[in-house]
């Protein structure tokens, strides 16, 4: 098993409030690993650590050593659009650019330099269009607005343009909240074949959504790491009381 | 820690209250079943067979809740391994009512002619076997593990005694070839007490899963 993103002693801090309290976690390359935990536990916002959205946060300091590779990812000189280009990101409401469907997959591969020939962007935004599993919904209208599309497209379409670039990892902040039943299923039947080719982190506020998509689960409260292992025993035998009582409903 | 839910607190505790409501029958049954084996009460007896549909109305409640909750409230961790252990405890429970209806039915229709020896015989197992329900289902309530692995060791006992049993019985038939309708019915006793103690045994590995999130094998 090879870990795709090692931490070790995290700490978050938003001013003088300290958000993540040490927290120590790996994530495995090809699984699914899902954070989940009571509002204000801190899952989004180490998710946010892993590529680098806390930067744009003032008042935000982290401590600790994240790693991608073995590559400090805050440190060793790394530039912002080199990490994110390596850990896409989807969020919890779809958010294409007012631009074309073509173009809002097109718009990382452009700006990366991936290739300036029209036939290779064609198949690039093809390539990612039907990892997506929504070319054949979009291939005779790759110029309406990607904001034309419903919202599971839409957020397929989200999933398209972060894989367009070829990221290793994926983090989806509660990708499915605004979605309809069936939008979901398409998109947790989406990220199992995705982790073929990608790691996936996914926070999420529904516990049968981790239980159903994820490998590993790691359950957060009041910043700190309180359990992590196989979803499997999570969800049937966790270790700690504390994550048996949420995840039946006992709190949070 | 109380669910934040109360609705589905007071399911996972009513189920709770009917498996207490069922394992209390089972134990009276299971002491009037032992008395009209001693006494040959067919009052007695009746009593035991009436309180059997109680038994199959509580296993169908408790099953159809289970079955709900599952569906409305996709329950997890604890609450999971209690409902599916519960699921599986009332089907054995059901069927040591079952065979105590047996013993009640048989019991009072043995001859008085029948020597006190094998009658008393038949009480010592049925006595090991009441105990042994009676500490599974407060080990069930009180969840310890240590003593579920204990109690299901016990049944090695409880067939001993009911190998030895038939053997008497057997000898005491070639002997007495007018007793033999009555030895064929203590012989079905014994062999009721003894799968009661089967019945047990399930339980007491259920109650293990229920607290280890494994069965003692696994």
């Amino acid at each position: 098993m090879v870990n795709a993103i090692t931490t070790e002693n995290v700490n978050v801090f938003y001013g003088d409030k300290q958000a993540i309290n040490n927290i120590s976690l790996n994530f495995l390359k090809n699984k699914v690993t899902a954070l989940i935990g009571p509002s204000g536990c801190g899952k989004s916002t180490f998710l946010r650590c892993l590529n680098r959205m806390n930067d744009v946060i003032e008042i935000c300091r982290v401590e600790g050593k994240i790693s991608i590779n073995d590559q400090d990812i805050y440190k060793d000189q790394i530039e912002v659009e080199q990490l994110r280009e390596k850990v896409g990101m989807v969020f919890q409401k779809p958010n294409p650019f007012p631009k074309s469907i073509y173009d809002n997959v097109a718009y990382g591969p452009r700006i990366h330099g991936f290739t300036d020939k029209k036939n290779e962007m064609d198949e690039i935004v093809a390539t990612a269009l039907k990892k997506a599993g929504l070319f054949e919904e979009v291939k005779d209208r790759l110029n309406d607005l990607g904001t034309s599309l419903s919202g599971g497209q839409q957020q397929r379409l989200c999933i398209a343009r972060a894989i367009a670039v070829k990221p290793e990892v994926i983090l989806m902040d509660e990708p499915c909240s605004a979605l309809d039943p069936i939008a979901t299923s398409i998109i947790e039947e989406l990220i199992t074949e995705l982790k073929e080719s990608y790691t996936i982190i996914i926070v999420t506020h529904s516990m049968q959504q981790a239980a159903r998509v994820s490998d590993k689960t790691a359950f957060f409260h009041l910043g700190n790491l309180i359990e992590e292992g196989d979803t499997t025993k999570i969800f049937t035998k966790p270790d700690n009381q504390k994550t048996n009582d949420y995840i039946t409903g006992r709190f949070g | 820690m109380q669910h934040t839910d109360k609705n589905y607190e007071n399911q996972i505790n009513l189920i709770n209250e009917n498996l207490v409501k069922m394992g209390s029958i089972l134990e009276q049954q299971f002491s009037d079943a032992l008395k009209v084996v001693a006494s040959r009460d067919q009052n007695l007896a009746n009593k035991v067979i009436e309180k059997d549909d109680l038994i199959n109305q509580l296993n169908h409640d408790i099953s159809d809740l289970v079955f709900q909750i599952i569906a409305m409230r996709q329950p997890m961790a604890d609450d999971l391994r209690f409902l599916f252990c519960s699921i599986k405890i009332i089907r054995d429970l059901e069927r040591i009512g079952d065979h105590l209806t047996t013993v009640a039915k048989k019991g009072y229709r043995v001859s008085t002619n029948i020597p006190d020896q094998l009658i008393e015989k038949l009480e010592v197992l049925g006595g090991k076997a009441s105990v042994m329900t009676h500490d599974a289902l407060n080990c069930l309530f009180e969840r310890k593990l240590a003593q579920a692995d204990q109690i299901a060791e016990r049944d090695d006992i409880i067939d001993t005694l009911h190998g030895n049993f038939i053997k008497d019985v057997l000898s005491y038939m070639k002997e007495n070839d007018d007793f033999i309708p009555d030895s064929l019915a203590l012989i079905q006793i014994s062999k009721g007490i003894e799968r009661i103690g089967d019945y047990v045994t399930n339980i007491m590995e259920e109650v293990h899963f229920l607290i280890e999130g494994k069965y003692n094998n696994s």
